[in-house]
């Protein structure tokens, strides 16, 4: 049987409206006769959710205008108003989107205030309704916009792309015994791929969480209350200057990521495709160098920079950068290995129109090694915000000279460990993020980076 | 053993056979790494030595008058020959030297005996009347001094032989009535000296802040460099192999103590490394192969899942996992706790033998990641061919994997192992930021014995020590500091050389073009 679109619609909407009356009873129950005061002081808990305040009329004001303007974006970006007609269904949506939050964050303000009484049946049917309220609010969100698409004429079947039926198992074309076997091997590799993501996530969701919490306190997953002062504090705070150190290692970061990635690929290019007779000398010593430990080296270093002034100061982040992009030709091992899969007659061919070795490099070598360049650059970039042997050297105890590595490290070591713990996670928030998003949009190179170098070793 | 014998045994025996083989081999290794490598390698070196300087005696001998000065005047030739460029460069470094070596590098040489003769003397001042301390010698800046002096003079010898050479060349050239100029000394340097444009920069920087660090430091191994000796105060002094002796216990009465606990430390340091690289590595590798498994679905979100690991800085998810594991304060615990799965706490950074697994299970956590992205790469490479006809003769997934997949990966990324168990044996920040190297060491009534060991706590590899005796103990016994990295390198060293000979995969690397 299929279901006509406008249909399904309006069965999600139905759907819609009837859980939302039966989230009102089942919270009528809940709470008690004074239901409707304490969903009018729902505004009240978000503000305080948002702002940890206590808030005055003018408050309200913005407050509403604000949704207000919310509910007009939300409208017009569905493109309602862009439509022959406004329909029932087409307002639902909207007014479902920034109903659905401000729910959840009542009811969360509402649980922690202690406002619900101990009616188990009821608590459960509301979370039920809140959900069922929460999907089918999505679902005809979703459907406003197939159909919207559809009267516009794009070619698209809605949010949800479904080329065909999707499956886990997808072992239709086996045939009998075989295909037992094939469901019982995927169902356990589906099952250890599950733990696994679990195991590997759930930290960073801890982590995501406790950056929202008023204090650590070691029971509680879902802290008790939440506020934004963690975050507010990593500019605020006076023991530890957050903010310092994230300017330090941003800058430090910025530019070893260029001296270090043009000093590396022009080692490596030098490796790779340069005949001289110490080539092969320079490569074993580079091997022979690395072997030792280089923090060994760094006790010298540091007292050569202090010598001529580089260290102890602001000064001594330059040092700092001198002493990253000092060894960058240690690197040279990946970007080597890709140069060397780049064919030589290409060489030869621009030797012959006239080429030097300089022009080379620059107009034939460097336009085919995209992916090793953003590796290199994406791992240059990288490097100083996890390092903490070097840093902490050079920062020579100095709190405003730390990066964030070492400084954080301090934050947690003190005995006040404990009380800096959601400052520490909100910090972890704030350096995660600019990585994670250069990471992810830089994926594909990484990952073609770690495969050559390790084949190349 | 012959062929034959050695196909009739069970296949544990063989195994065996060749792990004895591998052990039996080790003695003869070295003896041929000692005899044939290393001696060879100096007489190939005294011999090319004595033949290049018989080539400057000849040259000088044939030479007309131009040449014969270039030996006093560096560049005299060039000058007269008309390269400019590179005969006033020549001259410029003779020049710095003579001019470094009189005001800064002679006096190192010569105070290097004793590190200098006063550090500090104080006099009355005959116009205020008080009394002045003065500083003389430094000892650090005489050692640098001393190093770079050394560096110098080895430049220089290979700069005056090769301007003589140079000359000798352009001699033969000025017979046949041809002269090299400036133009092509500058237009080399895109072509043929091109690497030397290239490489200048990096080569400068590895000198100054890896090499001149590196050679001081292994000096500091022989003298007794801390934090009493720090300059200006005091001198420090040569006490030749005092620190090794510290290292291995032969010093004063509770000196068995050190020797304890660095060989605690060098045992778990290797332990780690074998631990570390290799259960990630096989980990890595299965994780890689259930995701890439054929009708496995979602792979990007699975791959993805595990990349957030990789994106997030290492250090944060150390330093938080080592407040979520803590005993007192950690999460984990009470979520145990309250899931009634224990009773009481459990020391998962504090109970030793605990705390090493911990780390390396932590260190699963973060590893695996990694290793799941460059096997899936590696993994798609191998011939689908070869799974088909072993599918034919009716081979089972796991002979699939012991006899095809495992052979491949291990010939592919040999080289990748060694360079990352190396990297484990370095590997800083997993056990300082996660457990710090705590537990203490104790002795049978658990009272700390690390007194005199410069704060080694059981989860302390070399390299975390080291960083400990320069950085956070206030005494700073640099001398020992050094000798510990020079043991480092050792290790590492000898790694290196057993595996790299043992594997296929590099002997042919540096030729792959």
């Amino acid at each position: 049987m299929e279901f006509n679109l406008r249909n399904k619609s309006g069965i999600f909407m139905v759907i819609n409206i009837i859980s939302l009356i039966l989230l009102f009873i089942s919270g009528m129950v809940l709470v008690g006769p004074d239901f409707f005061q304490y969903l009018g002081r729902g505004v009240h808990y978000v503000y305080y959710f948002l702002f940890n305040r206590t808030f005055d009329f003018k408050t309200v004001i913005v407050i509403i205008v604000s949704l207000l303007v919310l509910s007009f974006v939300c409208t017009y970006t569905i493109g309602i108003f862009k439509r022959d007609s406004i329909r029932l269904k087409d307002l639902v949506s909207p007014i479902a989107a920034i109903t659905a939050p401000y729910l959840i964050l009542a009811a969360i303000r509402g649980k922690t205030l202690g406002i619900w009484n101990g009616n188990k049946v009821a608590m459960i049917l509301t979370i039920v309704f809140l959900v069922i309220y929460i999907i089918s609010s999505i679902l005809v969100l979703a459907d406003s916009v197939k159909i919207l698409r559809q009267e516009r004429g794009i070619d698209h079947k809605g949010l949800f792309r479904r080329k065909k039926k999707f499956s886990l198992f997808d072992n239709t074309k086996m045939s009998g015994g075989k295909r037992a076997r094939e469901t019982i091997s995927k169902t356990f590799i589906y099952i250890i791929l599950i733990i696994m993501s679990i195991v590997w996530i759930s930290p960073f969701v801890y982590l995501i969480i406790q950056s929202f919490a008023v204090k650590y306190e070691a029971g509680l997953i879902i802290p008790q209350e939440w506020t934004f002062d963690n975050y507010k504090a990593l500019i605020n705070d006076t023991v530890y200057p957050f903010w310092r150190w994230y300017l330090n290692t941003f800058v430090i970061a910025l530019i070893v990521s260029v001296l270090n990635t043009v000093l590396t690929l022009v080692s490596a290019y030098a490796f790779s495709r340069l005949q001289f007779k110490t080539r092969k000398g320079y490569m074993k010593l580079i091997l022979i160098i690395g072997m030792f430990p280089g923090f060994l080296g760094m006790i010298v270093t540091y007292y050569m920079l202090k010598q001529v002034g580089l260290a102890n100061d602001i000064p001594g982040l330059f040092g700092l950068v001198l002493v990253y992009i000092s060894g960058c030709v240690m690197n040279y091992y990946v970007a080597k290995g890709f140069f060397d899969t780049i064919s030589r007659s290409l060489d030869e061919a621009a030797m012959i129109d006239g080429a030097n070795k300089n022009t080379i490099f620059w107009k034939v070598i460097m336009p085919l090694s995209k992916p090793i360049v953003v590796y290199t650059i994406l791992l240059a970039f990288t490097a100083p915000w996890g390092d903490y042997m070097l840093a902490s050297v050079m920062a020579g105890g100095k709190t405003e000279l730390f990066n964030v590595a070492v400084g954080l490290q301090q934050m947690l070591s003190k005995e006040a460990g404990t009380k800096y713990f959601p400052i520490f996670c909100a910090a972890g928030v704030v350096v995660s993020i600019p990585i994670m998003i250069l990471f992810f949009l830089l994926q594909g190179y990484y990952v073609e980076g770690v495969t050559g170098g390790a084949v190349k070793g | 053993m012959s062929t034959i014998e050695y196909l009739a045994l069970p296949a544990y025996k063989r195994i065996l056979y060749k792990i004895m083989g591998f052990f039996a081999s080790i003695p003869k290794a070295i003896w041929h790494f000692l005899s044939v490598t290393i001696a060879g390698f100096f007489v190939k070196v005294f011999k090319g030595i004595a033949n290049y300087f018989v080539s400057l005696y000849e040259f000088f001998v044939s030479g007309d008058w131009k040449t014969k000065l270039s030996y006093i005047v560096m560049g005299f030739g060039h000058i007269c020959r008309k390269s400019y460029i590179k005969g006033f460069l020549y001259l410029l470094y003779e020049i710095a030297f003579i001019v470094f070596m009189i005001f800064t590098g002679g006096p190192a040489i010569a105070k290097i005996g004793t590190f200098g003769y006063v550090a500090q003397t104080t006099y009355t001042d005959a116009n205020l009347g008080i009394e002045v301390s003065e500083f003389r010698d430094d000892s650090l800046m005489i050692l640098l001094n001393f190093v770079i002096a050394i560096i110098l003079i080895g430049i220089l010898i290979f700069l005056w032989s090769t301007q003589i050479k140079e000359n000798n060349e352009l001699e033969n050239l000025n017979k046949i009535g041809k002269s090299v100029g400036d133009s092509e000394t500058v237009s080399s340097l895109v072509g043929k000296n091109f690497h030397k444009v290239l490489l200048s920069f990096p080569t400068l920087g590895v000198v100054m802040f890896t090499i001149i660090p590196l050679f001081i430091m292994i000096i500091v191994g022989f003298t007794n460099f801390s934090s009493t000796y720090q300059n200006p105060k005091e001198l420090f002094d040569w006490v030749g192999l005092y620190n090794f002796q510290k290292l291995f216990g032969l010093t004063g009465d509770n000196g068995y103590q050190f020797a304890y606990v660095f060989g605690q430390i060098l045992l778990w340091t290797l332990i780690w490394a074998f631990f570390a690289t290799f259960t990630n590595y096989f980990l890595g590798m299965v994780v890689a192969l259930m995701i890439n498994k054929k009708g496995i679905k979602l792979k990007k979100l699975w791959r993805t899942i595990l990349i957030t690991t990789i994106a997030v800085p290492q250090f944060i998810s150390l330093l938080f996992l080592s407040k979520f594991l803590s005993k007192d304060t950690g999460a984990l615990n009470v979520v145990l706790k309250n899931l009634g799965l224990i009773t009481e706490n459990i020391g998962f950074l504090e109970d030793a033998l605990i705390a090493k697994i911990t780390i390396i299970v932590v260190n699963m956590w973060i590893g695996i990641p990694y290793t799941m992205l460059m096997c899936s790469g590696i993994l798609m490479n191998i011939p689908q061919d070869l799974y088909e006809s072993a599918r034919i003769d009716g081979a089972n997934p796991f002979k699939m994997y012991m006899k095809i997949t495992l052979p491949y990966m291990m010939f592919v990324t040999g080289p990748y192992l060694i360079s990352n168990f190396v990297g484990n044996i370095n590997n800083f920040n997993v056990i300082f930021l996660l457990s710090g190297g705590n537990p203490q060491f104790t002795n049978v009534k658990g009272v700390p014995i690390a007194i005199n060991a410069y704060g080694a706590g059981q989860t302390d590899l070399l390299i975390t020590w080291l960083y400990k005796i320069a950085m956070t103990q206030v005494s700073k016994d640099y001398g020992v500091a050094s000798v510990i990295g020079i043991i480092v390198f050792i290790v590492v060293a000898s790694i290196s050389l057993i595996f790299y000979n043992k594997t296929n995969a590099v002997k042919n690397e540096g030729d792959f073009q």
